[in-house]
């Protein structure tokens, strides 16, 4: 079977194009695999093996050939997969190769349609049947009708698990399957199935009843508040009295990705108008989505409402009810015409119309009739989902409908401008309205009202306004999921949201779908030169791609590229690409990480992109690992390139990123391997930076002197004196600093011994020594200077200048100012101790005004450069009275 | 400080209390000691000398813990633990201890023998005009006790001259008052 990646339409194996609308069709690639969450129908007939141990073998096919039969209709009629029948059990998927949006609940409708024909059977037929969803890794070439295998994973055998201790003609499925369908299905939860190679009983519910599906009404549920749509739903109420005024018919199509908030617009609009006094008709029907797929089946719902038919009346009674129907609306000359004709539409009749034309005029001619009783409202929802049909009949509605008010409303995805890239184009009377996402403080407001406060967390609310990303249906099934875990940290993904999304991506074109699985691998933000690496398509292909997916709202242009040449683009929504990168399976995924390394490192200037770097070979590292491909060479890649990434994050001041890149990188890294103490010393001073301790900092000393590093040894050691002054503990101080003094001592000038003889300085001036303090600091200025080491020439000023005031020479405060220019200049996190300083001088000397000011830009410095320990004690000194 | 200089003490006792609160909060010692200065200065010129002394006692508790003041400290803060405790307390607490050599510990080498006309001339010279301006202002009130007003007008015009420069209310009536004694 192949789906239409246009239209969703299920063709057969040997089509090149669509039956339905003539896109061509692409067969999937043998061998291509894709991580899919998907749901296993596991049934299997009660106590056959036995029966069958004493029947002859054709018997045995005698028997189960009707018995596959049945069950293989059963489950394709709700869009399942007969993956394989074994002996008497059967295993079908829900949402492979294709997902529907809803194939857990397709799955529990199956399950439902052959228990209730095995209890119809009265014991000659017993079956255990059981139903879960999980994710699975699917061979898409497969071809389960010729005995290959589609899925494997956890998922598949817990359901065989389940199947075994489900009730005999009664149904099991797991926690995921509930979860997805309890709004759809009455369920009993029953005992937790203790399952072989489970470490936990798995909680399991038996299914009763499903609730109609077809139904033609609004949706019942409790509706969140309507946020964010009032411009859109002030158009829709002026179209409605346009009608009303002109007796004139309106279309309106309401366009906008699953979600977006099209069917609660839809419903506020009813709301409006059923509180109106005026009284308006108001019909509704929806396209069904593929493999349900009747012709006309919306505007069939429409008229069944209107004529009083319900699905288990008689055929008499049916038309007897049409009937009625029509004389009450249609001039009698005309009422054996427009009746015959809408027959048909409600299951009646099987007379094949010879001219279309004249059925969408007698149907139009009925309607009319309805309008001009009441003004009438005819709702068309998901119309991306019907067939050609239905849509010609609803712009021909619009185009020829007179003298009646009626308001034709439609709702649709973006798709069905894919189909109908003209829709409601070229006429004065129809108009589309695209929903686009809420803004933030909108998507706050919906997911307050599920939550039913108004306050959260700063950090909660962001992020649930991250993952909804302005969808209020994501933001409502995220609050739900918060509110049931209390916590957003690594918060999964709702079914029902994973399940819209996977089915969307499954009604791409192979080309749009593996643009998307590859730049989820770029990033939220990609560009088309690296997708263009990882999908190998030509540009004029790529740009095609792109346009059509922007088109149908998956990507955003950006205005301006990071990459000159590049277009730079971004995912509308961070959880479409979760979803996209989850499809592909590990290896291939690690595969693309080390190929995007590849397209970074052409565009030249490694150090720019060292994180990104990292990330991707880190990443395919992992993924190797978890697949049991670890590779001595890629690990080295990793390490490496953590490293790198660690020492731009220093350059850049960045302490936290850079504790994260070095701490991976020196987990990656050999105990006696070169260069390790000088990760090691990397990662002890980003911590102490940081704030996160400085234990470290001794370790490093001594493995950089056992490795022959005598200066940087000093410089951990200086470093370990700084962390010991803020414990407070003077000896340690002295301690470190004399034998980091006497490590650099015999060594030629060099930034490890200017930066000591500096820290030096600093501790003597500290200690109230500035006779010690001022030669020691000129010494590591004249070497900063002979080396050209500003950041150094900025920590030595700093130091002389405070111990000249100290000594009673105010000129130290113009050192000061000297270190605080040049920092500024260089961007130094030493000017956050300087300003600091100066701010306590000015206090002691009496500008008090200026020691204010000063000590409210040392705290600005200080949070900028995340200097925690200079962050603290200025805010607590606020003006100090003392210098750092 | 500046708040409690300024008469807001309700507002200096709030900022002290946050800041002692940030201090402890960030469990490093050369944070806590300089908010507890600050503590102990704002309550004893709230009048308060029951909150300032356990300030002053926790500040002088740990002898090892030196350097306590990098420079030996504000006149201020040395003056008013000489107050609380007592100059010998202080003096083995904080100065013995360190060892230091600026013009401060100078300074506070001079408070603890009471000399308060050499503290000043020290202050001058290291152009700690916050610690002259308080210097003066204790001498001048010695002085008039001592009978020598003339003499306590001098100090009193220069020490006024730069408290009513800076806004500092408490010092200015703590001054004017004086001024008016001597006259």
């Amino acid at each position: 079977m192949i789906v239409c990646p246009s239209c969703g339409q299920e063709n057969p194996d040997i089509a090149r194009f669509c039956f339905a609308c003539a896109t061509p069709l692409e067969a999937a690639e043998a061998g291509v695999e894709e991580r899919k969450v998907v749901t296993v129908l596991f049934a299997d007939l009660v106590g056959f093996t036995s029966r069958a141990e004493t029947m002859d073998p054709e018997d045995v096919r005698g028997l189960l050939a009707p018995y596959h039969q049945r069950l293989r209709s059963e489950l394709e009629r709700f869009g399942g997969t007969v993956e394989k029948f074994i002996g008497d059990a059967v295993v079908a998927l829900f949402g492979a190769p294709v997902a529907h949006e809803d194939d857990p609940e397709r799955a529990v409708r199956a399950a439902l349609a052959i228990r209730d024909w095995a209890r119809e059977e009265e014991g000659r037929l017993e079956l255990r049947i059981a139903v879960n969803t999980g994710e699975a890794l699917i061979a898409l070439g497969a071809r389960p009708d010729a005995g290959e295998g589609m899925a494997s994973g956890d998922v598949v055998n817990t359901t065989a698990r389940l199947q075994s201790a489900a009730p005999i003609n009664g149904i099991l499925v797991g926690e995921a399957t509930w979860r997805s369908t309890r709004d759809v299905i009455d369920y009993e939860e029953r005992d937790a199935v203790t399952a072989k190679g489970k470490a936990e009983p798995v909680r399991v519910w038996e299914p009763l009843h499903a609730h109609a599906r077809l139904g033609m009404d609004l949706e019942e549920r409790a509706l969140t508040p309507l946020v964010g749509r009032e411009r859109e739903l002030g158009s829709l109420l002026d179209a409605f009295d346009r009608v009303c005024r002109e007796g004139e018919p309106q279309l309106v199509t309401l366009v906008g990705v699953p979600g977006i908030g099209k069917s609660r617009l839809v419903a506020e609009l009813f709301r409006r108008l059923d509180e109106s006094t005026e009284l308006a008709w108001w019909r509704q029907g929806r396209a069904l989505p593929y493999g349900t797929r009747v012709s006309f089946w919306a505007l069939g719902e429409m008229v069944k409402a209107q004529a009083g038919i319900h699905e288990n009346d008689s055929a008499e009674d049916a038309r007897a009810n049409l009937r009625a129907s029509v004389e009450q609306t249609v001039d009698e000359h005309e009422r054996d015409w427009v009746l015959k004709h809408l027959e048909p539409l409600v299951g009646l009749g099987d007379e094949v119309a010879v001219n279309r034309e004249e059925a969408f005029t007698a149907w139009r001619r009925y309607l009319e009739g309805l309008a001009e009783q009441h003004p009438l409202v005819l709702v068309f929802e998901d119309l991306h989902w019907a067939d050609d049909g239905l849509l010609d009949f609803v712009d021909h509605l619009a185009e020829w409908a007179t003298g009646a008010p009626l308001l034709v409303l439609g709702t649709a995805r973006p798709e069905l401008l894919d189909r109908r890239p003209g829709w409601g184009g070229g006429k004065l009377n129809a108009a589309t309205l695209a929903l686009s996402p809420l803004a933030d403080t909108e998507a706050a407001l919906v997911i307050a009202a599920v939550l039913d406060r108004a306050v959260l967390p700063a950090e909660t609310q962001q992020e649930l306004l991250e993952r909804a990303g302005g969808n209020p249906l994501y933001a409502e099934q995220f609050a739900r999921l918060f509110l049931e875990r209390d916590s957003v940290e690594e918060m999964p993904l709702p079914e029902n949201v994973q399940g819209i999304i996977a089915a969307r991506l499954d009604a791409l074109s192979p080309d749009e779908k593996r643009l998307l699985q590859d730049a989820a691998v770029l990033g939220k933000v990609f560009w088309s030169g690296g997708a263009a690496v990882l999908t190998g398509l030509e540009d004029d292909e790529l740009g095609g791609v792109i346009h059509s997916l922007e088109r149908k709202g998956f990507v955003r242009r950006e205005r301006r590229s990071a990459v000159a040449g590049d277009t730079e683009l971004a995912f509308r929504h961070v959880i479409v690409r979760e979803v996209a990168y989850g499809q592909v399976p590990r290896n291939a995924r690690a595969d693309k990480h080390i190929a995007a390394v590849g397209w970074l490192e052409s565009l030249g200037r490694p150090d720019d992109h060292a994180e990104l770097i990292a990330h991707h070979y880190s990443t395919a590292l992992e993924l190797r690992g978890a697949a049991g491909r670890p590779s001595m060479e890629l690990t080295e890649r990793a390490r490496n390139a953590l490293r790198r990434a660690a020492d731009r994050a220093m350059v850049l001041n960045a302490y936290s990123s850079a504790v994260d890149y070095y701490r991976a990188a020196l987990e990656l890294w050999p105990s006696a391997s070169a260069d390790r103490e000088l990760v090691l010393f990397g990662l002890a001073r980003a911590e102490f930076l940081d704030g996160q301790g400085d234990e470290r900092l001794t370790e490093a000393a001594s493995a950089l002197l056992a490795a022959g590093r005598p200066d940087l040894s000093g410089e951990a050691l200086a470093l370990a004196a700084e962390a010991a002054w803020h414990r407070g503990q003077s000896n340690e101080v002295r301690s470190h600093l004399d034998r980091a003094l006497e490590l650099v001592e015999p060594l030629r000038p060099s930034r490890s011994k200017a930066w000591i003889l500096s820290q030096a300085s600093r501790y003597a001036m500290l200690a109230g020594r500035p006779a010690e303090a001022i030669p020691l600091g000129r010494a590591a200025l004249e070497m900063a200077t002979l080396l050209d080491l500003p950041d150094v020439r900025v920590h030595a000023l700093n130091n002389i200048g405070v111990s000249r005031v100290y000594r009673g020479e105010l000129e130290g405060l113009a050192d000061l100012e000297a270190g605080i220019a040049l920092g500024s200049e260089i961007n130094s996190p030493e000017v956050a101790r300087s300003v600091h300083n100066l701010s306590t001088l000015k206090f002691l000397t009496g500008d008090l005004e200026r020691a204010i000011e000063l000590v409210q830009q040392a705290i600005g410095w200080a949070a900028r450069f995340g200097n925690v320990p200079l962050l603290r004690f200025a805010r607590a000194q606020r003006p100090g009275s003392c210098t750092g | 400080m500046i708040r409690s200089a300024r008469s807001e003490h309700e507002g200096a006792r709030e900022d002290a209390a946050r800041a002692l609160a940030t201090a402890r909060s960030a469990g490093d010692p050369q944070t806590l000691y300089p908010a507890l200065a600050i503590s102990t200065v704002v309550a004893a010129a709230a009048g308060d000398n029951e909150r300032a002394k356990p300030f002053a006692l926790e500040l002088l508790a740990d002898e090892a813990r030196s350097p306590d003041f990098p420079y030996g400290g504000p006149g201020e803060v040395v003056a008013v633990l000489i107050d609380l405790v007592g100059p010998e307390y202080v003096r083995r607490r904080i100065l013995m201890s360190a060892r230091l050599s600026t013009p401060w510990a100078e300074g506070a080498g001079a408070l603890f023998d009471g000399d308060l006309e050499r503290a000043a001339e020290i202050y001058e010279r290291a152009g700690a005009a916050t610690d002259v301006a308080f210097v003066r202002l204790r001498l001048a009130r010695l002085l008039i006790e001592e009978g020598r007003r003339a003499e306590a007008d001098v100090h009193l015009q220069q020490a006024l001259a730069f408290y009513r420069s800076v806004g500092a209310l408490r010092y200015i009536r703590d001054g004017e008052e004086l001024l008016a004694a001597t006259g």
